[in-house]
């Protein structure tokens, strides 16, 4: 039976729409519960290890090769860096008065060249160790541990070998920060 | 004339149904999707950083991993999502707190708090020691297969603290603290800073 040529004609131009509207509210669902879940806050983390004693034997078999043992004492106005014995490096680095409040600051800037200029001497070193008065803040220490720990863009290079003997330029200053004081 | 001319429009305007074009919205839509689902995969930990502490700013790098967080918050000690301890000499704080309310923190600790000289917080190493030994328990029953070697052996206790504070809290109360996870076997401290972005 052949069908009218009405329908025939109408059977073949159908379009399909599919619905997006329930699609498109999932979609605005998710935006809206990872927008109020994500962090926009990058938050970091500084390693520091807790000051270890190591036996007695090993403490002698270490201070045979005459470890550098870099000390930075915070003091309220002074930062005072030295080495084990003090006979190598002894700076003292002063605070400034702030030129927007008048209060005094620390040397930030003095601090990380006075360290660069140590770990041009002692390339190997890796560790410092930091002596904070009790009334040091937080803030402050996490600004002299960013200091002390890389090289900044605008320092002259350092090269070091790497493992295939080609040079490289060093990114750590003194990378392993320590407070020395915990313990006593 | 003119007037013929738009009745014979009017006449002829066809009522439709209005369809507003989502296919572009769509797009739209599913792209900021991937994009925040890309940024949440990289923002994996929960972090439990008190919104009262401000934290310091620093150049690191080094993004925290799943670790045991300790807060030290205005009022108090929180260590595993818990407080273990209220600051001494606190204003009377009302509840529920009106809005702008604000005071300034102590930071101090109450002499029977303390042990070791000053130097070991009791209620904290109570905490941090009992957390401790939860943690071994857990990895006494865990066994790791080296990938390269295929050896089994039993996970050790790493002793890592993510230590949260704002930036105003003294060393004197940072080296108190550390101290206690010292004697408590959390040997490795990680100092939370909020990630300063470079010029």
């Amino acid at each position: 039976m052949l069908k009218r040529p009405t329908s025939r004609r109408k059977s073949g131009s159908q379009e399909v729409n599919p619905n997006l509207v329930p699609m498109l509210d999932a979609l605005v669902t998710l935006v809206a519960f990872l927008l109020f879940s994500s962090a926009f806050l990058s938050i970091v983390v500084i390693d520091t290890p807790a000051p270890v004693l190591a036996p007695a034997e090993e403490q002698i078999e270490k201070m045979k090769e005459k470890p550098l043992q870099l000390t930075v004492h915070i003091r309220p106005e002074t930062i005072f860096i030295t080495d084990w014995s003090g006979s190598r490096e002894t700076h003292t680095i002063p605070s400034l008065p702030d030129l927007k409040t008048g209060e005094k600051r620390y040397d930030y800037e003095r601090f990380h060249q006075t360290l660069v200029e140590i770990k041009r001497r002692y390339p190997k070193e890796t560790k410092i160790i930091f002596k904070p008065d009790g009334g040091v803040s937080y803030e402050v220490l996490v600004a002299l541990m960013d200091a002390a720990r890389r090289f900044e863009k605008t320092d002259s290079v350092l090269y070091k070998k790497n493992d295939q003997g080609i040079d490289e330029p060093e990114t750590k200053l003194f990378s392993e920060v320590i407070f020395g004081n915990i313990m006593s | 004339m003119r007037s013929s001319i738009k009745n014979r429009r009017r006449r002829h305007r066809i009522k439709r149904d209005f369809d507003l074009q989502l296919t572009s919205m769509m797009d739209m839509l599913i792209i900021m999707v991937v994009f925040l689902l890309k940024s949440y995969a990289t923002n994996s930990v929960a972090f439990a950083t008190s919104s009262n502490i401000k934290l310091p700013s620093s150049t690191a790098e080094e993004i925290p991993a799943d670790s045991i967080n300790l807060v030290v918050e205005p009022t108090g000690i929180m260590f595993d999502n818990e407080k273990v301890m209220d600051f001494a000499n606190l204003p009377v704080i009302p509840s529920p707190a009106p809005a702008g309310f604000t005071f300034t923190p102590t930071y101090e600790i109450e002499s029977r708090h303390l042990a070791d000289y000053g130097r070991r917080i009791l209620p904290l190493y109570d905490a941090m020691v009992k957390s401790r030994q939860k943690a071994e328990l857990m990895m006494s029953k865990a066994v790791v297969v080296d990938p390269t070697t295929g050896e089994r052996s039993t996970p050790k206790f790493q002793g890592v603290v993510i230590i949260h504070a704002d930036k105003s809290v003294k060393f004197d109360i940072l080296r108190k603290i550390m101290y206690t996870a010292g004697s408590a076997e959390f040997k490795i401290f990680k100092l939370v800073a909020e990630k300063k972005e470079e010029a």
